[in-house]
């Protein structure tokens, strides 16, 4: 079967990490596909993101959103400068003799031309945004996400903050990405145990590094048919952006387990 | 009613207002919001609403082109149990000689049959099922804090009017707005089981066709929890508004709790999950939606947004799931960037505007009582929740 690693961004770590332990773990990986972005820039596109814009404006109005954009701005600029000063994905494909290929759009026919032309047969997700049906659909592709909550009782985002705050099992899933969000058929799930962890920004890193080695964990059990898939309980509950009072709530959780 | 005329439009503090609306200019956000002075400013803006006109009654609004308007009884009935709720917060004896003034005002205007009228008092006077309904929650709880036996005996005419008025089937509509028969009564029932609650359970006739009502109205409920009649008119029954859709979903969920039947509450929770995930995914709500939960409008009833989110901190103190305490925590952030704290318009300081931007069509220009007190329950409501939260009290979700 043949493996390869999708992502969007070159200095995705969530990618790199994956890559890494895959590589750890002696997964043959055919093939690294890196996109600029999730959507190529179509009509559609732009109607959808002027949509959300404008309720996101009606929302918060205009002057938080300003002062949103430009603190956000200036933090993701200082994100990106440290970002490039450290390896890229492209620096363990180079090493690794692993095929690099570099596109504009991830939900895109070019996109899906390659991962047929290659015969990927499974499609791992490092971090590429939402798929569209020229994706999903490909005949006989499965594409398998790494999710940092147990599933079905934790899909979304900000998945792991939440089951802490909740005082549940924190955990990852290894799942097929379907039409749904978060809702495909699952190959294995984990309970991760926590490590002396006193901020947010800890149970973060231990969530995605968990969830990286159970997705190179499960990769190699599927390739060895020692791993099966099994379809998700119907209901499940959806978890969105916590809000800044439930986030101190968390944070003064998270340091009285010292 | 004094009439200021369109000209009054042109007044600087209206100006400001429309002009904020204009450029979409909201209250700079706080991330860790103390709702203390929020609380104070709305109640600051009903005790003056309250002392306009001589006879306690607390007007329906505060309009650009009308001014203050005239004591509206419906309206009145339900601030009583949210001034209790703030006496009891701050033992504040000003707030509970309030409560008493507006229910002593009540009592004085019932009609002899028991029922209420509809509207202003200042109209021509008429019986109405639905603020009958109202007012019978404000006697309720004067009478469980007083112990006043007026209030009571008017409590229980009114209680007797309203099971006589009831059809057949279990809805009203000779006595309701325009005779239509509307799932919003269900916050009528949620009064006569209150009533019922303390009548000792004398007579079950209260709880019978206050649940022969819900029963009625979550039939009238789809499978993604929009609900049929649930308009305010006829015009527009097929896209209601937020308003009344929190009604009917507050009258089901409440009743469902003092009841403790779970088919009430999962209906309740069907309506208020669909509305959590359309908030989630759009940021906003807008004040009416079609069958498919489709936005027919591009303006916010901010009275619909309070009580939306008084019902999902309700949902969370009743079902322990965060994710409703989340969502009423966003929505209260975006109805405090509404309120003004910085006008020297005691119409506008603390109040709650009708729609967003002002000129929707929702309450066109006004600034209203009832959405002022929503806004003040969800935010006592909010404190009282997160206490309780901090001290972890949140359930398993797994």
């Amino acid at each position: 079967m043949n493996v390869a690693l999708i992502c969007s961004g070159y200095y995705h770590l969530f990618a790199i990490k994956i890559l890494e332990e895959l590589i750890k773990s002696n997964v043959p990986v055919k093939a690294v596909i890196v996109a600029k972005r999730t959507r190529k820039i179509n009509i559609k596109v732009i109607k959808n993101k002027l949509w959300k814009f404008k309720k996101t404006i009606l929302s918060i109005g205009v002057n938080n959103y300003l002062k949103m954009f430009f603190k956000s701005g200036y933090e993701k600029h200082k994100r990106k400068r440290e970002l490039k000063s450290r390896i890229s994905i492209f620096d363990y494909t180079r090493t690794n003799r692993i095929a690099t290929f570099k596109l504009t759009a991830i939900n895109s026919i070019t996109c899906a031309n390659l991962i047929k032309k290659l015969k990927i047969d499974i499609l791992i997700n490092g971090g590429a945004g939402i798929y569209d049906r020229s994706i999903i659909d490909i005949k006989n592709l499965l594409i398998l996400n790494g999710h940092w909550g147990i599933l079905p009782y934790y899909r979304g985002i900000n998945v792991i903050e939440w089951a802490f705050l909740n005082g549940d099992k924190l955990g990852a899933t290894v799942h097929l990405i379907d039409r749904g969000i978060d809702t495909g058929d699952i190959l294995i799930t984990e309970e991760l145990n926590l490590v002396s962890c006193n901020s947010i920004g800890d149970l973060r890193l231990q969530g995605y590094n968990f969830t990286a080695k159970l997705l190179a964990k499960s990769i190699k059990g599927l390739l060895e048919k020692k791993l099966f898939f099994i379809s998700q309980k119907k209901s499940g509950k959806y978890w969105h952006t916590m809000h800044p009072k439930l986030i101190k709530i968390l944070q003064n959780k998270l340091q009285l387990r010292i | 009613m004094k009439k200021i005329g369109i000209l009054g439009l042109i007044n600087f503090s209206y100006l400001k207002i429309l002009l904020k609306d204009l450029l979409i200019i909201r209250v700079m956000r706080e991330i860790n919001r103390d709702n203390q002075k929020f609380i104070e400013a709305a109640i600051h803006w009903i005790s003056t609403a309250q002392d306009v006109n001589l006879d306690s009654g607390v007007p329906s609004s505060y309009s650009f082109i009308y001014g203050w308007g005239a004591s509206y009884p419906e309206v009145t009935g339900y601030i009583i149990p949210t001034f209790f709720d703030y006496y009891y917060l701050t033992k504040e004896e000003k707030i509970k000689k309030r409560a008493i003034q507006m229910t002593n005002w009540l009592v004085s205007i019932q009609f002899p049959n028991g029922a209420f009228q509809e509207g202003d008092i200042d109209i021509a006077p008429q019986e109405s099922v639905f603020n009958t309904g109202q007012i019978l929650e404000g006697l309720v709880r004067a009478y469980k804090e007083t112990k006043n036996i007026n209030y009571w005996d008017s409590a229980k005419k009114a209680a007797d009017w309203l099971c006589f008025s009831q059809e057949e089937d279990g809805y009203w509509k000779k006595y309701n707005f325009k005779q239509m028969e509307r799932v919003y009564d269900t916050r009528v029932s949620l009064s006569l089981i209150k009533f019922y609650k303390i009548a000792s359970h004398e007579n079950l006739v209260y709880l019978e066709k206050a649940k022969r009502n819900i029963d009625w109205a979550i039939r009238n409920q789809n499978n993604n929890g929009w609900f049929n009649n649930c308009d305010n008119s006829v015009e527009f029954n097929l896209y209601p508004l937020t308003n009344t859709i929190a009604y009917t979903v507050e009258g089901i969920l409440e009743s469902g709790t003092l009841l403790n039947d779970n088919n009430y509450i999962k209906a309740a929770e069907k309506t208020a999950n669909t509305l959590l995930k359309i908030f989630e995914r759009d940021k906003i709500l807008f004040a009416r939606y079609d069958s498919d939960w489709k936005p027919k409008v591009r303006y916010v009833c901010l009275t619909g947004c309070a009580q939306i989110s008084f019902i999902w901190l309700r949902l969370f103190e009743i079902l322990k799931d965060a994710r409703y305490l989340n969502a009423a925590l966003k929505m209260n952030d975006f109805l405090i960037s509404t309120q003004d704290l910085k006008s020297q318009d005691d119409g506008i300081y603390g109040g709650i505007k009708g729609s967003l931007p002002i000129w929707g069509s929702y309450e066109r220009f006004q600034y209203l009582s009832w959405a002022t007190k929503f806004f003040l329950d969800a935010l006592i409501l909010e404190d009282r929740v997160m206490k309780s939260f901090e001290k972890n009290e949140c359930s398993t979700n797994m």
